[in-house]
């Protein structure tokens, strides 16, 4: 019989680039909630980001060492026991640690709203292969991440890139044209993940599109 | 008029209220203090060490699934009867509300950290924290103060029996008759299994007698 409870030590848990996906390891579903943890002060243990897709509160605890916050522009020391909670999704929030070995617990979701996991944790997942250089295994990612969030318009861009890195130009186009008709902003033509469509003439027709759009918002 | 909400909020843990609840367990609260609406969240010390640092219950009421992270010294949790011991950075989950929990503290200042909410379902502030609310005004006997306090807590949930029967409990005690034989009735129309807890509650000894009390 399996236990109803795990227990995790965030001193020894395995990180991904100082992300331990909590929500994602336990299978938590009422609520989202994530640890951050960095060796070396000066490190970023909170990306710096705001909520505004997601709607969420977010409240940070800082778990051991010690970090500086920035909130909505103002710097926030925060030794370990601080807690910091975020309520308006605009804020823009960050952290750093000033301490070595640095651990921050986070947790969030959307006021009267039933919590349902965010297409950031597809995205993030794949981003990292991504950095890894296993552009195959990132492709499988972001398209795990489209299928389950269709209008989403990161995880389709970012699933053209890699199709568009893995000469898979087709795919990548029809996916490229999908994220600027969900609204994505970036300039294609800046992507170096797209560098090997830049002389086809349907990219540039899209990045010509997307320019206008651009221009008009 | 009301008074905009700033974008963020920060406190230590040491400089929330504490409350002691019962068996040493002393409440931290946070989702109180912030006002979080999308999940719950406290903290927890111990008046002395051994003391309860998460009090004994379930969650089968709630629904809720919890996380509670050992946030300094150490701790003993008691889970189903199987003893897990936690040291600060640990945290341990339990998906299932059935699991009857507890844990003591190792060490002076041993502080936990509790998240909770209820899968599939909007977060909904729950009841028992107006009822720890107002636990340090009903040990002072300020009565005025409890009672505002659990009429603060129907307002968003006008019809939670527990709360509306602990609201009668503390009129009961502040020599209230009417309004808690009211706010009794009410509770017991709601759910009456209330009726046999008031039977033998003692906060209700001076309205027991009176007409309209739940037999």
């Amino acid at each position: 019989m399996s236990r109803s409870w795990t227990v995790v030590d965030l001193d020894t848990a395995e990180h991904r680039r100082g992300w331990i996906p909590l929500r994602e390891l336990l299978d938590v579903k009422a609520f989202g909630v994530n640890a951050w943890s960095v060796e070396n002060a000066g490190d970023p243990v909170i990306p710096e980001h705001d909520e505004r897709q997601t709607g969420h509160e977010e409240l940070y605890v800082v778990v051991r060492g010690h970090a500086r916050f920035s909130v909505a522009g103002d710097d926030l020391d925060a030794p370990p026991g601080t807690i910091v909670f975020v309520r308006d999704p605009e804020a823009r929030r960050g952290a750093v640690a000033v301490e070595p070995t640095t651990i921050v617990l986070s947790a969030g979701a959307k006021p009267s709203s039933a919590f349902t996991p965010s297409p950031w944790e597809w995205n993030a997942r794949a981003f990292q292969r991504y950095q890894d250089g296993d552009y195959e295994a990132a492709l499988i990612g972001f398209r795990e991440g489209h299928e389950r969030f269709p209008a989403d318009s990161t995880l389709i861009y970012n699933l053209a890139c890699m199709e568009a890195r893995l000469g898979r130009r087709d795919e990548a186009i029809v996916h490229l044209r999908g994220a600027f008709e969900l609204g994505a902003t970036i300039d294609p033509l800046e992507d170096d993940d797209l560098a090997s469509l830049r002389d086809d003439s349907e990219f540039v027709a899209i990045a010509r599109e997307a320019g206008s759009r651009r221009e008009r918002a | 008029m009301t008074a905009r909400k700033s974008a963020y909020e920060v406190a230590h843990v040491d400089d929330l209220d504490a409350i002691p609840v019962s068996h040493g367990l002393v409440w931290r609260p946070v989702r109180r203090r912030f006002d979080v609406r999308a999940f719950g969240v406290n903290a927890y010390t111990s008046e002395e060490v051994g003391g309860q640092v998460v009090e004994e219950h379930t969650e089968s009421q709630l629904g809720h699934e919890e996380i509670y992270l050992v946030l300094r010294g150490s701790a003993t949790f008691t889970l189903d009867g199987e003893q897990v011991e936690l040291d600060a950075g640990s945290l341990v989950h339990i998906a299932d509300p059935d699991v009857k929990r507890v844990a003591l503290s190792h060490e002076p200042e041993t502080t936990v950290f509790a998240l909770g909410g209820k899968p599939g379902e909007a977060y909904t502030v729950s009841a028992w924290e107006a009822m720890f609310a107002a636990m340090p005004a009903v040990r002072r006997r300020d009565w005025d103060e409890a009672i505002r306090l659990h009429h603060e807590a129907l307002l968003e949930r006008p019809d939670h029996p527990a709360l509306l029967y602990n609201l009668a409990c503390v009129e009961a005690r502040a020599g209230r008759s009417i309004d808690a034989l009211a706010h009794l009735q009410r509770a017991v129309e709601l759910d009456p299994k209330w009726a046999a807890y008031a039977r033998t509650d003692t906060d209700f000894a001076s309205i027991r007698r009176e007409p309209g009390f739940p037999v």
